[in-house]
């Protein structure tokens, strides 16, 4: 398991700067972003936790998971792609668990895991 | 490729303006995009509305009678008083995340709604997105009367198969709606649903009509959204078949790591394309050949028949050398490659790939300031573009659609396919010298190579292009972007088969022949109507279009050939043959390079056939990809750039040919 330093993991970091293989859990959604209320749509809000899937051939854009409320994991639910700066303008915050259960964890996706948490 | 004769057919706004005769019921089915909208409609009304595993593939709204045999098995089943019952349409919308329209199909879905007398409602639910499907059932709920709406929880398989399903009375309880969960699938609940419809028509029998009233964003229903998820989201049994079935089940991570990897992704993509076109070269040559075979005998018959004896000899002449010999020769070019390509396209777009094609290459299209999403309407361009046209309104950006737009006949649709393989054929006997075959394992795989290599042109071409309109005429940065990845969902075989061959191939087939059969007229007349030196119109033109060709790398006829398959590209190879005065259907490899070789007065080469190949790729897209860009766009201004746009990348690779064959 690993532990993230609680005053990183409280401060809010973009979305777009989470690495594959984390969770994260929406702290807030810029209005001036061009997909405020399409988000809202496909019920991504405050509190939502998404899960990084990966990211594309060429790093951009990358797919994200709604994790659903009760965390199990699911090959059903929403999948969603997108571009870096769209990303930005979702603040989230890190969390160290929830991925587990979604996915299982293959000795890559843990490395790479290790690597996100600590983030630049 | 939302290809069929509803979605592109002359009557299809129509249809939608006016959908039910009088003392019908219309239901409308509303729901997110890709929850199976269109596989239960057409498991409700028997119609062929295409089905695709992407998000936006249905573009215009669709009215469908329920079928009859349901309609009887429902009378037995109950309302045994009436015996006689109105009939019941239903309405496929497309789908829409909101009420509060943002892309162009959200405003049809809207405006089909706010316009039409409906009794009522069908909000189809992905039962694995439970939650978001409320938001827009909560929206439905300020336009029409609560009791008018129904909760379909469609593809309960899926959710059950991850150890889970939904309790319809607990659902019904939170939201005050009624639900039933279905799966159009496998047929699950879709009588209970058409019960539910049925008792919910049957007790007030006034359509309502949702217009005046304002609509809440959806994100202000999501505290109600959730809780009626949870309240009715249920684990199933952890002993069950499903769940056990599902602790087993890594495939799709490991194909999404396959086909979405860094590394593989290129690889996969590169390969599948090859894979395509190979079968698909391989798979339509024999067949190709017994059917030019079957339709030059039938030719023979026809021509021996006594009824031309009492007729002028210019009927039989227009009737079976023009219209017979020219459809024929479409028929024999165009079926073979269709049936093969077709199912091969429509499993791939059934199983859920398209989406991941579009994730992979958005930097690209990102980089030419344009939306991601247009490498799903260049896809279904390979189907039809016109199709392609209709299906840019996925993009929600005005000039993000018109660049999609605009470039999309740059990408060969179905009607070039067969027409490039051949091409590609003849190049590779060129290229070998004395035209004799190699053994067709290497005949079939050096040719798909080619094509292969055509289409990576055409991409990258509509590419540059985009980007080049996005910098002058079109300018502006790129908007938001937003994709969904849908599950993989496993393709039911036969229907795919049959929906693919019967829907699609014939449906292009008939419009192919429907605009052949005229032309053949058309083309036995010029050819045989003559002018006062004795030549006939058609080797006038030739004549005289003699000096572009030259200058182009071609000759008359080919240009001719091209100028007058404007109404369909399938048409251009059948001209050729006939101005070449070739006496057979059978249009392989050979027989055209022989053709050209015998039949042409200049000095033919692969270069000659090279630059035939680029300015069949890209010309003048067909007329009916020309109107419906009008339709799409409303502007002139806009057809001539998307016919332009083609014509001068290929005139410009014409031109490089024919440097090319002057330095070399």
């Amino acid at each position: 398991m690993i532990q993230i330093q609680p005053d990183l993991a409280d401060r809010g970091v973009r979305l777009s700067d989470v690495k594959p293989g984390c969770s994260a859990e929406v702290l807030h959604i810029d209005e001036r972003s061009g997909l405020f209320r399409r988000l809202g749509d496909l019920g991504i809000r405050s509190g939502t936790r998404l899960y990084v899937e990966r990211i594309s051939l060429f790093g951009d854009p990358a797919a994200y998971r709604v994790i659903p409320e009760d965390g199990a994991r699911r090959h059903t639910g929403t999948v969603i792609a997108l571009r870096r700066e769209d990303a930005q303008a979702l603040t989230v915050r890190l969390i160290s668990d929830a991925g587990r259960e979604l996915r299982p964890a293959s000795v890559k996706a843990e490395k790479r895991k290790k690597v996100g948490a600590a983030w630049d | 490729m939302g290809l069929t004769r509803r979605s592109s057919g002359r009557g299809a706004e129509d249809r939608a303006r006016n959908p039910v005769p009088e003392g019908g019921i219309l239901w409308a089915m509303v729901g997110n995009p890709n929850v199976g909208k269109s596989s239960l409609f057409n498991s409700l009304t028997g119609l062929h509305q295409h089905t695709g595993n992407w998000t936006g593939k249905t573009v215009g709204c669709s009215v469908g009678a329920v079928r009859t045999h349901t309609r009887k098995r429902q009378r037995i089943a109950g309302d045994g008083k009436t015996g006689r019952e109105a009939p019941l349409y239903l309405a496929d919308l497309p789908g829409c995340y909101s009420l509060i329209p943002k892309a162009a199909e959200e405003e049809a879905a809207l405006r089909f709604l706010r316009t039409q007398p409906l009794h009522g409602a069908v909000v189809v639910c992905d039962a694995g997105c439970l939650e978001r499907c409320l938001l827009l059932c909560f929206q439905l709920a300020e336009l029409l009367p609560r009791d008018r709406i129904i909760l379909c929880v469609n593809l309960i398989d899926e959710l059950e198969a991850d150890g889970y399903t939904v309790n319809t009375e607990a659902l019904r309880k939170a939201s005050g709606f009624s639900a039933v969960t279905a799966s159009a699938k496998t047929g699950r609940g879709i009588p209970e649903l058409l019960r539910m419809i049925r008792e919910a028509s049957a007790s007030d029998t006034e359509p309502v009509t949702a217009a005046g009233a304002d609509v809440t964003p959806g994100s202000e229903f999501a505290g109600q959204a959730s809780a009626c998820r949870a309240a009715c989201v249920e684990r199933l049994p952890s002993d069950s078949a499903a769940v056990r079935r599902a602790e087993k089940s890594g495939w799709r991570e490991r194909l999404d790591a396959l086909i979405m990897g860094k590394r593989t992704a290129m690889p996969v993509a590169a390969v599948f394309l090859f894979l395509i076109l190979w079968l698909t070269i391989r798979g339509a040559n024999i067949p190709s050949q017994y059917l030019a075979d079957l339709l030059d005998q039938v030719e023979l018959l026809l021509k021996r028949l006594p009824l031309w004896e009492r007729l002028p000899a210019w009927v039989s002449g227009i009737l079976i050398d023009g219209v017979f010999h020219t459809s024929a020769a479409v028929v024999s070019v165009m079926l073979p490659p269709m049936a093969v390509f077709f199912p091969l396209f429509t499993l791939l777009e059934d199983f859920g790939f398209l989406p991941r094609i579009a994730f992979n290459f958005d930097r690209c299209f990102h980089a030419c300031r344009t939306c991601g999403k247009q490498a799903l309407t260049m896809c279904m361009g390979f189907g039809c573009n016109a199709a392609g046209v209709t299906g840019c309104r996925i993009i929600d950006s005005p000039r993000e659609r018109t660049v999609a737009v605009l470039t999309n006949s740059l990408v060969p649709c179905n009607g070039k396919f067969p027409t490039i393989l051949l091409l590609c054929a003849v190049c590779l006997a060129y290229m070998r010298g004395d035209g004799a075959a190699g053994s067709p394992w290497t005949e079939s795989l050096l040719s798909s190579l080619m094509a292969a290599g055509v289409i990576v042109i055409c991409c990258a071409v509509t590419l540059g292009l985009s980007a080049a309109l996005s910098a002058t005429v079109l300018k502006g940065e790129p908007s938001s972007f937003l994709l969904e990845l849908p599950p993989y969902r496993k393709p039911v075989i036969r229907q795919v088969l049959v929906r693919s061959l019967l829907d699609r191939t014939l449906f292009v087939l008939a419009r192919a022949v429907s605009v052949a059969a005229p032309m053949g007229a058309v083309i036995w007349l010029l050819s045989h109507v003559v002018a006062a030196d004795g030549r006939s119109l058609l080797e006038i033109g030739c004549t005289l279009l003699d000096p572009v060709g030259e200058v182009l790398c071609l000759d008359g006829a080919i240009l001719i050939a091209l100028i007058l398959s404007l109404p369909a590209n399938e048409l251009t190879v059948p001209i050729l043959l006939m101005l070449y005065g070739a006496q057979t259907q059978t249009v392989d490899a050979q027989t055209m390079s022989c053709l050209f070789q015998t039949a042409s007065s200049s000095d033919l080469s692969a270069w000659t056939c090279l630059s035939f190949l680029f300015l069949f790729v890209f010309h003048i897209p067909c007329s009916t990809t020309l109107i419906t860009v009008y339709r799409e766009t409303g502007r002139v201004r806009y057809v001539l750039w998307a016919a332009g746009l083609p014509l001068s990348v290929g005139i410009l690779l014409c031109l490089l040919c024919k440097g090319l064959s002057v330095i070399l």
